[in-house]
C-alpha cells in the first residue's frame, strides 16, 4: 500500500468516526431534547426538531433511540417511539433490513425500560419471526407484563392441550405456573376456569395482594357531596377504641372481614346496623365512611396501591395522601386507580375514604371498593403478618 | 370553434373527476361537520363484495371514522390487553396499503365500555396536519408523511379527567386551533390547542358531567366569523374559537351522546326532541324556530340537508322532517342499534347498525329503503364519502366502495 493510500484510507476512516461520533452526539442530544418535554406542552417546539433527528438516524442507532426510552416520563416516551417506528418502517420500505442481533440483546435485557424491549420484540419479529420461538419461553417471570403475556400464553396453550389430552396432572401443573406469572386479569380468568375446572382450587386474594381484613366507621354524612373535603376525626388520628359524632349518633370502629372471592369489601354490609335504610331496596344514601387495614412489610419499599370503586375514594398510607377521585357512578374495573406510595419496614396503616352521594338508580346500590397491594407489573404483595 | 368545444366536452369530465377527487373529509361528519357530501355517485349496493375495492384489516378496533386527506386516509385504533396502545396509521386510498403506522402508549386512563374502545374519537385535519385523539386524552399532531409535530397528553395535565366508560368526544379544527371537549365527572374543560405547536390558547372549565358529544363549527361568512357550539348537559353554548369565549347560551336540558348539527346560520340541537335554532351572527344570538319533541332520537347525530332534517330515532327507525316546520314527513324502518350519524350524498342516506347493516335509503318525497348491505359486525364509526368513495369500518376492518 502506498503512503498515498495509505494517507487516504487514515483520513476516510477518521472522517467515518468523526461523523459516527457527530451523529452520536447529535442522537444524544435529540434525545436529551425529546426527554425534558413536560406537562402543557412544554419543550413540544424543540422537540419538533429534535424528532425530525431523531428520525433521521441510520437503523443502527435504533438500539440508542430504545435505551432512550428508561426514565423517560410517559409524555417523553411517545415522542421516542414514534421515532423509532419512524426508522424502522423506512429502512423496511426501503428494502433494508433491521439489525438483528442488536434488538435480540436489546429485548433480552432486562435493564432497560420494559415497554422499549417490547416495541424491539415486535419489530425483531417483523424480520425474524423464529425469534419468537427462542426468546418467548425466557420471559414467564419478566419485568415486562407484555414480553411476560406471551409466555403465559404459551403455557395457557400448552395446558390446554393438556386437558384435552386428558393430562390432569401435567395440565394442572402448566396452569398453576401460568396462574403465578400471569398479571393480565383476561389471562387470568382464563387460567382460573381451567384451574377449576380440573378441581383445583385458587386463591386470588393472595395472588393479587388484596387486603380483606379490615376496620371500618361509619355514617359520616355526605349532603351535597361535601363530605369528600370535610374532615371528621379518622382521618386526624386512628383510635380503635374511640367514638365519634356520626351522621346519626355515636360511631365506632368494627372488624370486618371480607369474604369476597375478588376481594370486595362492602361498606353498606359491613356498616349495616349504622345505617338507615331508605326502603327495602334502597340503603342509605349520602354518607361517608372509612376503613383501615394494617400492612407488614419486612422492608422499606415503593409498592402501588390499587383500587377500585364505583364511589368517591380517597386513600392514605401512614397518613400520607396517595390517591382521590372524587367521581360517583362513573363504572368501575378492576385496578381502576393506581398510585405509588412507599410502605416502611414493619406496620404500615392504610386508610380508605369512601363517599356515597344521593343518586338512587339502580346502579347506584353500592358502597363498597377493592383494594390491594402490588409491585409496578401488578404481581400482588401479601402482608407479612 | 369545434375543436373547442370538443375540448370543453372533454375537459369537464374531467374537471368534475378531478374536484371529486380533491374533495376531502376533514373531521368527525366531515369538514364541517354536517355530515352531507357533494358526491353524488357513490353505489348504492355492496353487499358480498360488490363495488368493495377493498378492505384492509386494522391493527386494533374504533368506533372513530377515518378521514380523508387528498389520496390518504386517515384512521386510529387501540389494542392491547389494557387497551393502551393507540395506533394512527396513513393509507393509500387507492389500494388500501398502509403508508406509514405510529403507535403511541396511552398516557392516560384506558377504562372503556367494552362496546367502545380507547380510539372513540375520529381524528381531524387542517389538510396540513393530522390531529389524533384518544379516550385517554392523548393528542397527537402528525403531518401527513407521519411526522410528529407535537404530543400532549392531557392527563398529565388533568388526572382526574376520565371517565369509566370511556371519553368519546372528538376534536374540531377551526381557524388556528384545535378543540377538545373533556367533559366528565372528574375536571372537565373544553381547551383550544394551538395547531402549530401544541400549547393551549385558551381553556374553560366546563360542568362535572359526563358528555360524550363532540363540539361543532358553525361556519360564518369568513373563517373569522367561525363558531364553536358545544353541549353541555343543560345548555348549548357558542364560543368564540380564538379565545374560547362564550358568545351564546341556549339553555335546555341537551342530549349528552348526539352533537348538534348546522345548515348556514341554523341550528339543530339534539335534545328531548330537537329544537331548531336560528343564529344571528350580528349580535350573536340564538332564537328558538321550532321544536318538535317527535324527532326525539338516539345516539347518532342530526342531519340537515336542502329542505329536509334526518334524525334516527330508536328503535332504528329513519325519520324524515321539514327543515323549516319540524314537521315530520316519513319514516323508515331500519333495524339494529344505530350509533353512527347517517351520511347524506347525493339523493341518499348511509345509515349503519352496530351489528353492521348499512342501509341505504332514498330521500324522495317518502323515504324508500334501497338496499341493506352488510359489511361486517360493530359498526360504530359514522359512513364518511370522498373522492368519489364511501369508507365505511366495522369493528375490525376498514372498506372503501366505490364504482369500478
Amino acid at each position: 500500500m502506498s503512503t498515498w493510500t495509505r494517507s487516504t484510507s487514515m483520513g476516510l476512516l477518521f472522517i467515518v468516526l468523526a461523523m459516527g461520533r457527530a451523529a452520536g452526539a447529535d442522537l444524544a442530544d435529540a434525545l436529551d431534547t425529546l426527554r425534558a418535554v413536560g406537562p402543557e406542552g412544554a419543550g413540544n417546539e424543540a422537540a419538533t426538531v429534535a424528532w425530525q433527528q431523531a428520525a433521521q438516524v441510520d437503523v443502527s442507532r435504533v438500539p440508542q433511540l430504545l435505551a432512550g426510552l428508561k426514565g423517560a416520563n410517559p409524555l417523553a416516551a411517545n415522542w421516542i417511539r414514534t421515532a423509532v417506528d419512524a426508522v424502522c418502517e423506512r429502512t423496511l420500505r426501503n428494502g433494508g433490513t433491521l439489525p438483528k442481533q442488536a434488538f435480540e440483546q436489546f429485548v433480552l435485557n432486562t435493564d432497560q425500560d420494559p415497554r422499549a424491549r417490547r416495541l424491539a420484540y415486535e419489530w425483531l419479529l417483523k424480520v425474524d419471526p423464529a425469534a419468537e420461538g427462542r426468546i418467548v419461553p425466557q420471559l414467564l417471570d419478566d419485568p415486562s407484563v407484555e414480553l411476560r403475556r406471551d409466555a403465559v400464553a404459551r403455557l395457557i396453550e400448552q395446558g390446554e392441550k393438556a386437558v384435552a389430552a386428558k393430562q390432569t396432572d401435567e395440565a394442572a401443573k402448566l396452569l398453576q405456573q401460568a396462574f403465578d406469572a400471569a398479571r393480565d386479569r383476561d389471562q387470568i380468568g382464563t387460567i382460573v376456569k381451567l384451574l377449576k375446572d380440573l378441581g383445583r382450587e385458587v386463591d386470588l386474594v393472595t395472588h393479587d395482594g388484596l387486603i380483606v381484613d379490615w376496620q371500618v366507621i361509619g355514617p359520616f354524612d355526605n349532603t351535597d357531596e361535601a363530605g369528600f373535603n370535610k374532615v371528621y376525626p379518622p382521618e386526624t388520628a386512628f383510635d380503635a377504641s374511640a367514638e365519634y359524632q356520626g351522621k346519626h349518633g355515636k360511631v365506632a370502629w368494627l372488624k370486618y372481614r371480607s369474604e369476597d372471592p375478588a376481594g370486595k369489601v362492602d361498606l353498606y354490609k359491613a356498616l349495616e346496623e349504622t345505617l338507615t335504610r331508605i326502603s327495602e331496596k334502597l340503603q342509605e344514601r349520602d354518607v361517608v365512611a372509612y376503613a383501615v387495614s394494617d400492612f407488614h412489610s419486612p422492608s422499606e419499599k415503593t409498592v402501588q396501591i390499587r383500587s377500585s370503586t364505583m364511589n368517591a375514594i380517597k386513600t392514605w398510607v401512614n397518613g400520607v395522601l396517595v390517591d382521590e377521585h372524587n367521581v360517583y357512578h362513573a363504572g368501575s374495573q378492576f385496578d381502576q386507580y393506581q398510585a405509588d406510595a412507599v410502605i416502611r419496614r414493619g406496620s404500615n396503616r392504610i386508610m380508605v375514604k369512601l363517599c356515597q352521594n344521593a343518586q338512587t338508580q339502580s346502579w347506584t346500590e353500592t358502597f363498597a371498593f377493592q383494594l390491594r397491594v402490588c409491585d409496578a407489573i401488578g404481581s400482588g404483595i401479601v402482608s407479612a403478618e | 370553434m369545434k375543436t373547442d368545444t370538443r375540448r370543453i366536452w372533454i375537459a369537464l369530465p374531467l374537471a368534475v373527476v378531478a374536484l371529486c377527487a380533491g374533495a376531502d373529509w376533514l373531521q368527525f361528519r366531515g369538514t364541517d361537520n354536517t355530515s352531507c357530501s357533494d358526491e353524488s355517485a357513490l353505489p348504492t349496493e355492496f353487499a358480498d363484495g360488490k363495488n368493495v375495492a377493498w378492505k384492509v384489516d386494522l391493527p386494533g378496533r374504533g368506533p372513530s371514522s377515518p378521514i380523508v386527506v387528498g389520496d390518504r386516509v386517515f384512521v386510529t385504533a387501540s389494542s392491547g390487553p389494557r387497551e393502551d396502545r393507540l395506533h394512527v396509521l396513513a393509507l393509500s386510498a387507492a389500494d388500501g396499503t398502509t403508508i406509514w403506522h405510529r403507535q403511541l402508549w396511552a398516557t392516560g386512563h384506558t377504562q372503556i365500555n367494552p362496546m367502545g374502545s380507547v380510539a372513540n374519537n375520529t381524528p381531524a385535519s387542517d389538510g396540513q396536519l393530522v390531529f389524533a385523539f384518544f379516550s385517554s386524552n392523548d393528542l397527537a399532531c402528525f403531518d401527513l408523511d407521519g411526522n410528529l409535530k407535537w404530543f400532549r397528553g392531557l392527563a398529565s395535565d388533568y388526572p382526574s379527567t376520565r371517565n369509566d366508560v370511556g371519553m368519546a368526544s372528538s376534536p374540531l379544527v377551526v381557524g388556528e386551533v384545535v378543540v377538545v371537549q373533556c367533559e366528565n365527572q372528574g375536571e372537565s374543560f373544553v381547551a383550544g390547542i394551538d395547531k402549530r405547536n401544541g400549547l393551549t390558547r385558551w381553556r374553560i372549565p366546563r360542568d362535572r358531567d359526563a358528555i360524550w358529544s363532540s363540539p361543532t363549527v358553525l361556519r360564518g361568512k369568513t373563517p373569522k366569523d367561525d363558531v364553536v357550539l358545544l353541549h353541555g348537559r343543560s345548555a348549548l353554548t357558542g364560543h368564540d374559537p380564538q379565545t374560547g369565549k362564550e358568545l351564546f347560551r341556549y339553555e335546555t336540558s341537551v342530549h349528552t351522546v348526539a352533537s348538534v348539527t348546522t345548515r348556514g346560520d341554523r341550528i339543530y340541537l339534539p335534545a328531548n326532541g330537537l329544537h331548531a335554532l336560528q343564529y344571528n351572527p350580528a349580535d350573536h344570538s340564538v332564537q328558538l324556530l321550532w321544536y318538535e319533541q317527535k324527532l326525539r332520537g338516539g345516539n347518532s347525530s342530526p342531519v340537515a340537508f336542502g329542505h329536509r332534517v334526518l334524525r334516527v330515532r330508536n328503535p332504528a327507525i329513519l325519520s324524515c322532517a321539514d327543515v323549516e316546520t319540524g314537521r315530520k314527513l316519513w319514516d323508515v324502518r331500519l333495524e339494529g342499534a344505530v350509533w353512527a350519524t347517517p351520511l347524506v350524498a347525493g339523493e341518499f342516506a348511509y345509515v349503519a347498525s352496530y351489528e353492521g347493516k348499512v342501509f341505504v335509503v332514498r330521500l324522495g318525497e317518502k323515504g324508500e329503503l334501497v338496499s341493506t348491505n352488510f359489511i361486517g359486525k360493530g359498526v360504530l364509526a359514522s359512513p364518511i364519502a370522498a373522492g368519489g368513495a364511501l369508507y365505511l369500518r366495522n369493528d375490525t376492518q376498514l372498506l372503501k366502495v366505490a364504482s369500478h
